[in-house]
C-alpha cells in the first residue's frame, strides 16, 4: 500500500516540498555548514534518502493521507522532535546525534544500530570523522544472541483463547553456537501485548481492538514456547526455515534491539504479532514489502502466506502437539492395550506388573508406558487429574527404563496441507435464493476467517470463526435491499470426545440480523451460545449434541424482547469432495415474546480450487406459528 | 565441569535476584522438582491465555539458553535446560531417545557419534541419576555427572 501510494508522483512531491521547507528552516541553527555532519546533512537533502523505503520501514513510516507518520507510540524511538510525522528531521537528527560526543550505551549508535549500519552503508559515515563509541550492552547482547538462522514458527488456532484466536507467530533464532543450535535451545523472538491481568474479556477485547494494550518485543527460550504452545494449548507448530543470509538475520537483530523497550500500541487485527513479525522481515530483507498488504487486518496464516509468496519461506516442519502426538499413537494400539495405558495413567493403586504382564511383547510394553506417563502428564497439565501421581509417574519411567533403549514409535502423520496452502481468509460470496416464497440475489463479505464448510485443507476440521460477516439481501419481489444480517463474531468448536479426551464443544454468535416477529419480518440484535459434546463416528463424520440458548431484541416484538432455550443435534460430513452439515434445532422462547422454534437445514459446500467453491442450503421453518422454506445457492470467492 | 557449574549456577542464583522475576519459572539455574509442575504452572496456564505476554517482558537472555549471562560456560545452559524440563529430561532417560536428549547432548557438547551412546548410558542408569519420585534438578545433574565419569568415553564431557 505503501509502495502504491509512493508511486503517485503528485502527492509525493507536495510532500516533499513541505519537508525541504521545515527542513531548511531547522538546520542552519543546529548544523554549521563546514562540520561533517552538516556536509553529509545536505547531501542527504538532494539525495532524499529519507524518502528512501528502506529508512521508512526502519522507523516503521506509514503514508496517511499525504503525510507520514511512524506507528511507533513511543518519545524515545526518535531522535527529532518531530520524528513521529517527519522522516527528513528523523533521519538529519539521527545523523546528528550519531556524531555527538559520549562513550556509553545511551549513546544513539547504541540505540540504533540498524539505522547506523544502513547510513553508514549508503553514505560512508566512517569517512566523515564518524565518533567510535563502544556499546558495551549491545555488544554483549549480540555475543549472547548470535543467530546464524531464522525460523518463522505458526502455532496454529486456538479456538479457546480470544488472543490466539486465529493464530499467532513468531521468530525462532538459531544461535551461532553449535551446542545450542538444536531447536529447542534455540530462542524464540515473540511480540505480544503487555495486557492489564484484572481486565475482564470484555474490557480485554474491545482494548485489543482499539489499541489499549501496549505490545513489545520479547526472547524467550523456544522450550518455553513449546510448554505453552505444544504442552499446554494443545496446538500444532508450523515451522517454517526461512532463507534469510548472515546480513540479513544481522540487520533484523539490529532492529530487534532498536525496538527492545520501545511501545508500540498493540492492535488485535492490524499492529498485531504477525504484522510486527513481518516489520522485522522487511527490515531484514528491504524491497520484501511484506507489512504493505496487512493495512487492514494481519491474520496469521495470511502473514505466512505472504512469506512464502515471496520465497523467503516454502516449505514447513510439522511439530505435533503433545495431543496430537498421544492421539495419534494410542490409535496405534489395540483395545486391551489403550485399556492399559488407561489403568496405568488414571489408577495407580492398579496392579502394576500384573497389568505390565498382559502385554506380549517389549515393544508393546514400551509403547503402553510410555502413553501411559505422557497420558498421565497431560491430565496434569490440564488440571484434570491432581498432582498426585509423582509416584506412579516415576513408576512408569523406572518401568520403561529397565526394557531396551531406543525409539518404539513411527514417524508422526504430518496433516496433508500446511496453514498457507488452505484458501484466504476474505470470502466474498454472490448467491440466490428463495425465503418465505419471495425470491431475493445475496451478497456477503466476510473480512475473517473460516468457517466449517470452507475448503479444509490447511484448517482444522470443525472449528469457526466467522468475524464481521456481513449479508445484504435485495429482494426480487417488492425490490427492496436490505442489511440482512451482521454477524459481529461467531465462533463454532466442535472438539470430538473419546474414551481419553473429554472437550466441551461450545459456539457464541452474535449480531444484527432480519428476524421473524408474529408482527412479521423485522431487524433486531440477537446474541445465542451453546456448549455441549461432539463425536467422531468414523473418519468422516462427526455427530455433536449442544444446549442453546438465545436472547433476540427488536421493537417488532411484544416487550421488545424473545429469550429462549434449546437443543441443537446434528453431524457434520467431510466427503472426498464436499463437507455437508445437517442441523436440527429447536427453542423455546418462554420470555418476552413466547413462541416454539423448529429448524431443519442442510448445507454442502464443493470447493473449486482454493480460491472458490459453491455451497447451498436448504432449510425449513417452523417459526411464530409460520412454516416456510429458505433455498440459497451461492459462490464463494475467497482472497 | 558440571560441578563447577554448579557452584556457579549456586552463586549466580544468589546474585541473580533481579533476573529471577521471569516468566519462565524458577528463573536463573535455581532448580526445580521434579513432578512438581502444578504451582508453577498457574502462571503458565494465564499466560497460555493471552499469547504469554502477562507479566515481565524479558528481553536479555535472563534464563534459558544463554543460562544467566552471555558469558557463561555452555554447561550453564545443558543445566538450565534440565532445570526446565525435567519431565521432559526424565522421559527421555527413560525411553533412550526423543528431542530433549538430543538437545541435552548437544548443549553439552557431547559429539554426535557420542549421542547414542550417552543416551543409552542414561537409559541404563536411569534408576540412578533419577533416584526418587521428587528429586530435584541439581541432584539429577550431580547424579548424571557421576554416571557419566564412571564410562570410559562419556567421562571427557564430565567435570
Amino acid at each position: 500500500m505503501i509502495r502504491d501510494k509512493l508511486s503517485l508522483p503528485g502527492g509525493t512531491r507536495l510532500v516533499l516540498l513541505g519537508m525541504l521547507l521545515a527542513f531548511n528552516g531547522a538546520s542552519p541553527a543546529t548544523a554549521s555548514p563546514l562540520s561533517p555532519v552538516g556536509t553529509i546533512i545536505a547531501q542527504v537533502n538532494t539525495s532524499r534518502l529519507a524518502q528512501n523505503d528502506d529508512w521508512l520501514r526502519l522507523v516503521h513510516f506509514q503514508l496517511k493521507g499525504n503525510s507520514y507518520q511512524s506507528q511507533t507510540d513511543d518519545p524515545n524511538f526518535f531522535n527529532a522532535p518531530d520524528g513521529k510525522t517527519s522522516p527528513a528531521n528523523e533521519l538529519a537528527a539521527t545523523l546528528r546525534a550519531f556524531f555527538r560526543p559520549g562513550d556509553d550505551d545511551n549513546h544513539a549508535q547504541c540505540r540504533f544500530p540498524a539505522r547506523l549500519h544502513w547510513l553508514n552503508q549508503r553514505l560512508n559515515l566512517h569517512a566523515f570523522g564518524l565518533p567510535a563509541i563502544h556499546c558495551r550492552k549491545l555488544v554483549q547482547w549480540r555475543k549472547a544472541v548470535s543467530a546464524t538462522r531464522a525460523t518463522l514458527v505458526f502455532p496454529a488456532a486456538y479456538l479457546n483463547s480470544p488472543s490466539s484466536m486465529f493464530g499467532h507467530t513468531l521468530l525462532r533464532l538459531t544461535p551461532a553456537d553449535s551446542r545450542k543450535s538444536t531447536p529447542l535451545a534455540s530462542y524464540a523472538l515473540n511480540y505480544a501485548a503487555n495486557v492489564d491481568e484484572t481486565d475482564n474479556a470484555l474490557v480485554y477485547s474491545f482494548k485489543g481492538l482499539v489499541g489499549g494494550y501496549p505490545g513489545f518485543f520479547s526472547i524467550l527460550p523456544y522450550y518455553e514456547k513449546i510448554k505453552q504452545y505444544s504442552d499446554l494449548e494443545s496446538r500444532d507448530i508450523w515451522e517454517y526455515p526461512l532463507n534469510l543470509n548472515q546480513q540479513e538475520i544481522n540487520q533484523l537483530l539490529r532492529h530487534a534491539w532498536e525496538v527492545k523497550a520501545i511501545k508500540f500500541d498493540y492492535y488485535y487485527f492490524t499492529e498485531n504479532c504477525s504484522y510486527h513479525v513481518l516489520s522485522l522481515l522487511d527490515v531484514a530483507r528491504p524491497g520484501s514489502h511484506l507489512t504493505d498488504d496487512f493495512s487492514f487486518k494481519a491474520i496469521p496464516s495470511d502473514t505466512v502466506r505472504a512469506v512464502v509468496k515471496i520465497g523467503m519461506a516454502k516449505n514447513a516442519i510439522y511439530r505435533a502437539s503433545s495431543t496430537s502426538v498421544i492421539k495419534q499413537h494410542l490409535a496405534l494400539l489395540n483395545a486391551h492395550e489403550k485399556d492399559v495405558v488407561w489403568q496405568l495413567a488414571t489408577k495407580p493403586s492398579s496392579a502394576f506388573d500384573q497389568q505390565i504382564n498382559t502385554l506380549r511383547n517389549n515393544k508393546e510394553r514400551s509403547r503402553v508406558l510410555e502413553l501411559a506417563y505422557d497420558y498421565s502428564r497431560y491430565l496434569a497439565l490440564q488440571h484434570t487429574q491432581a498432582d498426585t501421581h509423582a509416584a506412579q509417574n516415576y513408576r512408569l519411567l523406572i518401568a520403561r527404563s529397565q526394557l531396551p533403549a531406543g525409539n518404539v514409535w513411527p514417524a508422526i502423520r504430518r496433516p496433508a496441507h500446511q496453514p498457507e496452502q488452505g484458501h484466504r481468509t476474505t470470502r466474498l460470496s454472490a448467491g440466490f435464493g428463495r425465503r418465505d416464497g419471495e425470491n431475493f440475489l445475496s451478497l456477503q463479505l466476510r473480512p475473517a476467517y473460516h468457517d466449517i464448510l470452507d475448503p479444509l485443507n490447511g484448517y482444522s476440521a470443525g472449528s469457526q470463526i466467522n468475524f464481521l460477516d456481513l449479508r445484504a439481501r435485495y429482494d426480487l419481489g417488492n425490490k427492496k435491499l436490505h442489511l440482512d444480517r451482521l454477524t459481529i463474531i461467531d465462533i463454532l468448536s466442535l472438539s470430538p470426545r473419546d474414551a481419553f479426551f473429554k472437550p466441551i464443544s461450545w459456539t457464541i454468535n452474535a449480531g444484527i440480523e432480519r428476524m421473524l416477529t408474529n408482527r412479521g419480518w423485522a431487524t433486531g440484535v440477537q446474541l445465542n451460545g451453546s456448549s455441549g459434546f461432539s463425536y467422531r463416528m468414523g473418519q468422516q463424520h462427526l455427530i455433536y449434541m449442544l444446549l442453546k440458548g438465545k436472547i433476540m431484541a427488536a421493537t417488532a416484538f411484544k416487550n421488545h424482547y424473545t429469550l429462549g432455550a434449546g437443543l441443537s443435534v446434528g453431524s457434520l460430513l467431510f466427503f472426498e469432495h464436499s463437507t455437508a452439515d445437517l442441523s436440527l434445532t429447536g427453542i423455546r422462547f418462554g420470555l418476552g415474546e413466547t413462541n416454539t422454534s423448529l429448524v431443519a437445514r442442510w448445507r454442502q459446500s464443493f470447493p473449486i480450487g482454493t480460491r472458490y467453491a459453491f455451497r447451498y442450503r436448504v432449510a425449513y421453518h417452523h417459526e411464530r406459528g409460520r412454516n416456510f422454506s429458505e433455498v440459497e445457492s451461492m459462490v464463494n470467492w475467497y482472497f | 565441569m558440571i560441578k563447577r557449574t554448579i557452584l556457579a549456577v549456586t552463586l549466580l542464583a544468589g546474585s541473580s535476584v533481579a533476573f529471577a522475576a521471569n516468566d519462565s519459572g524458577s528463573g536463573c539455574g535455581a532448580g526445580a522438582m521434579i513432578f512438581k509442575g502444578q504451582s508453577g504452572l498457574a502462571p503458565h496456564v494465564l499466560a497460555a491465555t493471552t499469547n504469554g505476554t502477562l507479566g515481565n517482558q524479558t528481553f536479555g537472555m535472563t534464563s534459558g539458553t544463554s543460562g544467566c549471562n552471555a558469558s557463561q560456560p555452555i554447561s550453564v545452559a545443558a543445566v538450565d535446560f534440565i532445570d526446565h524440563n525435567m519431565e521432559k529430561v526424565a522421559r527421555g532417560m527413560a525411553t533412550g531417545s526423543g528431542e530433549s536428549m538430543d538437545t541435552l547432548a548437544n548443549l553439552m557438547g557431547i559429539s554426535s557419534q557420542d549421542s547414542e551412546r550417552f543416551k543409552v548410558l542414561t537409559h541404563d542408569q536411569f534408576a540412578t541419576i533419577f533416584t526418587r519420585d521428587n528429586i530435584h534438578s541439581n541432584e539429577v545433574i550431580a547424579n548424571l555427572n557421576n554416571v557419566m565419569k564412571q564410562d570410559v568415553i562419556l567421562a571427557k564431557y564430565a567435570g
